[in-house]
């Protein structure tokens, strides 16, 4: 993921479990680092920034809850617990400056959700629908419009579907 | 039904109390001819003048609540209302109704509270423009929207009058009530997907129909009977005549879920040679025209409407041989359509064939002015068509950047909901639906997430792992709504994912 011009992050699952990550800026990729934890096999992380310098990383920990890491611009917190009984991997995204959300299969197959805004966390929120895949969720600025927040993901037909948030949360349709 | 009890408990004390001469201020006197009266509704008290009757809509629960006569309404109106198709005008009128999580999405509020007679309210933000004051009175628990057309001071003092009825018991919250974060149930993924909705992205070729309010979105499904996908909807303006209390942005969402395409109309100053009260001002013009663009971008994005979208401005018929007239309205949408170029949406007119949009046609390559991206001509000729109108050329608007109103107000039946309407044949924009069919869908690999990348516009691309273990890649923007996914190769052994540095000018995919 990118917080802006010249900058990339990327975070994978490592073999040894762990998180990694490395990034690339001023033109040139950085090297591997760890971040630690214990993931599953097969699940990888999410991650999501809501402004330069702001990191969050997102990862379905061994208990399958989600877990949380943040960079604040200068350190690394520790992973923090979101709980949660989650399916495969999150998604994350920022719909605006400050908030950041959070997405996971639930052991129920529907999408659910918690977002950060204010400095707290709301609890998770279920969105409905069949997934039977992890989420992809994406955000598009437009124009003096609010904010465009969508979620995709596999469906039980095998095409992808997509529930959008342009002030609430729609209906689950199918892609395209 | 749960909402009918609840009514008929407010109004244990309404209706009753009518006729009592008034201690208007100063101004009432001369604003009132016959005094006032105090209208009681719950816990909520208020004056109006006195030849204002009062509609009870727990009584007359299909009664019009329009803007156009001064009238007290009173109530939440959960039927469809027998409004007649076409309404245009405003004046000082108000409407009363609970304050809930569904009245609460009729405007944006201040985080913070103020206070009339005492009583906390919070008052809408900038629906001034639109010809409305609203305010909601947490404690008293309900919410007013009360509209004006040239005399706002009046409606001021209407709404100054709000007062809580004594030995009434207050509600103890002071906060507004939260909107709905989303509908009540998200439909679940059907298994199979056999009813495609017809809409294709920004353009719909068909049948439509516009509605002076907004019906409910059971009346919306009723309507799915009818071989018309599109419906016009009244966004707002200060000539609007019909109040909207079912047009929120869920049941945007919930309409366009249905498979409707949906044509924002907004009703603002009409030609300064016209009879109604709210008229552009020929010296004024450009920027009335300018703040009129300004207001319907934010009420499209209060229903969830992005840029991409078209909004209609709703120019009645006016005496196109009247040149300042003419002129008027010339410069009015012409800053109309630039101002909303500049706020992303798509500018159209509704107009009448032998004055609007004779008129636009004929400065239609005049560099002096924007050219509107869309029209949607009012001609009741009863042609199922766009083109081969007599009173302009085919060669203007050519290319899908058409609507026609064949036929003025009457009453439709489908699915047993009877509907006054205009009908319309359709072969031009409508607002960004992300729901389409007939394209070609991905095939992703099954279990394997999609990767996502939203961009300016609003744009999203999507990436997945297709047959083969290529990467298939698709895009929503608006317009023109979903792309064909096409196969971008490589040989992928896990799933993907996207990202953009500079929004609009990169995007990488990793996998």
């Amino acid at each position: 993921m990118s917080w802006g011009p010249g900058r990339i992050d990327v975070f994978v699952r490592g073999t040894d479990a762990k998180v990694w990550h490395k990034w690339y800026s001023s033109g040139a990729w950085s090297g591997w680092h760890s971040l630690g934890g214990v993931l599953p096999a097969g699940v990888g992380p999410a991650a999501a920034s809501w402004g330069v310098n702001q990191l969050e990383v997102f990862a379905q920990g061994t208990n399958k809850g989600i877990w949380e890491k943040t960079w604040n611009g200068s350190k690394w917190s520790g992973w923090i617990s979101l709980g949660g009984v989650v399916v495969g991997d999150p998604g994350a995204a920022s719909p605006a400056a400050g908030q950041v959300q959070v997405f996971a299969r639930g052991t129920d197959d529907h999408l659910w959700y918690r977002l950060y805004a204010s400095g707290a966390w709301t609890a998770w929120r279920s969105l409905g629908g069949t997934l039977t895949s992890g989420p992809a969720p994406a955000v598009a600025t437009a124009g003096a419009a609010p904010n465009v927040t969508t979620v995709f993901a596999l469906g039980p037909d095998g095409g992808i579907w997509e529930s959008r948030n342009q002030g609430v949360w729609g209906p689950w349709v199918k892609v395209p | 039904m749960k909402p009918r009890q609840r009514r008929s408990a407010l109004f244990i004390a309404s209706l009753l109390a009518f006729g009592i001469a008034g201690a208007w201020g100063a101004g009432w006197a001369q604003a009132a001819t016959g005094g006032s009266k105090l209208v009681i509704y719950g816990r909520a008290q208020f004056r109006v003048p006195a030849e204002w009757p009062v509609i009870d809509l727990a009584s007359s629960p299909t009664a019009c609540i329009r803007f156009d006569v001064s009238t007290v309404y009173l109530g939440r109106q959960d039927r469809q209302p027998d409004c007649p198709a076409l309404l245009v005008g405003r004046t000082n009128a108000i409407y009363i109704e609970p304050l809930d999580a569904q009245s609460v999405e009729q405007a944006r509020f201040p985080k913070a509270s103020t206070a009339i007679n005492g009583q906390t309210v919070y008052r809408g933000i900038g629906t001034e423009t639109g010809g409305s004051l609203v305010a909601a009175f947490p404690r008293l628990g309900v919410l007013a929207t009360v509209s004006f057309g040239a005399d706002k001071a009046l409606s001021e003092r209407v709404l100054a009058s709000f007062d809580h009825v004594r030995g009434t018991p207050m509600l103890s919250r002071t906060s507004l009530p939260k909107a709905p974060r989303s509908p009540a149930k998200p439909a679940p993924p059907p298994a199979s997907h056999g009813s495609a909705p017809m809409g294709t992205g920004s353009i719909y070729t068909g049948e439509g129909f516009d509605a002076c309010a907004a019906p409910t979105t059971s009346s919306m499904s009723a309507w799915l009977a009818s071989p018309m996908r599109s419906i016009g909807i009244y966004i707002g303006g200060i000539n609007r005549g019909c109040a909207q209390p079912n047009l929120t942005s869920s049941w945007v969402v919930t309409v366009e879920g249905q498979g409707w395409n949906l044509v924002p109309i907004y009703v603002g100053l009409q030609a300064s040679c016209t009879g109604f009260t709210n008229r552009i001002k020929v010296s004024e013009a450009a920027s009335e025209g300018v703040a009129a663009a300004d207001d319907a971008a934010t009420q499209a994005a209060l229903i969830g409407l992005a840029s991409g979208d078209p909004i209609y401005f709703d120019m009645e018929s006016y005496d196109d041989s009247n040149t300042s007239c003419v002129q008027g309205v010339e410069d009015f949408i012409s800053a109309w359509v630039g101002e909303l170029h500049a706020k992303g949406f798509v500018a159209g007119m509704y107009g009448g064939a032998a004055s609007g949009m004779r008129d636009e046609a004929a400065i239609y390559n005049n560099p002096d002015y924007n050219t509107l991206d869309d029209i949607w001509n009012a001609h009741w000729d009863g042609k199922h068509q766009v083109f081969g109108d007599s009173y302009f050329s085919d060669t203007v608007w050519p290319n899908h950047q058409r609507l026609h109103q064949y036929q003025g107000g009457h009453n439709e039946t489908w699915g047993g909901v009877t509907i006054n309407i205009d009908s319309d044949y359709d072969d031009g924009a409508v607002a960004c639906s992300y729901v389409s069919a007939g394209l070609i869908a991905p095939s992703p690999t099954a279990g394997i997430p999609p990767g996502a990348v939203g961009t300016p516009g609003p744009r999203f691309d999507l990436f997945d792992l297709g047959p083969n273990g290529t990467m298939e890649h698709t895009t929503w923007t608006c317009p023109p709504g979903w792309s064909d996914a096409e196969s971008i190769g490589g040989t992928l052994s896990s799933g993907p994912a996207a990202t953009s540095m500079t929004p609009g000018t990169d995007q990488e995919a990793f996998a």
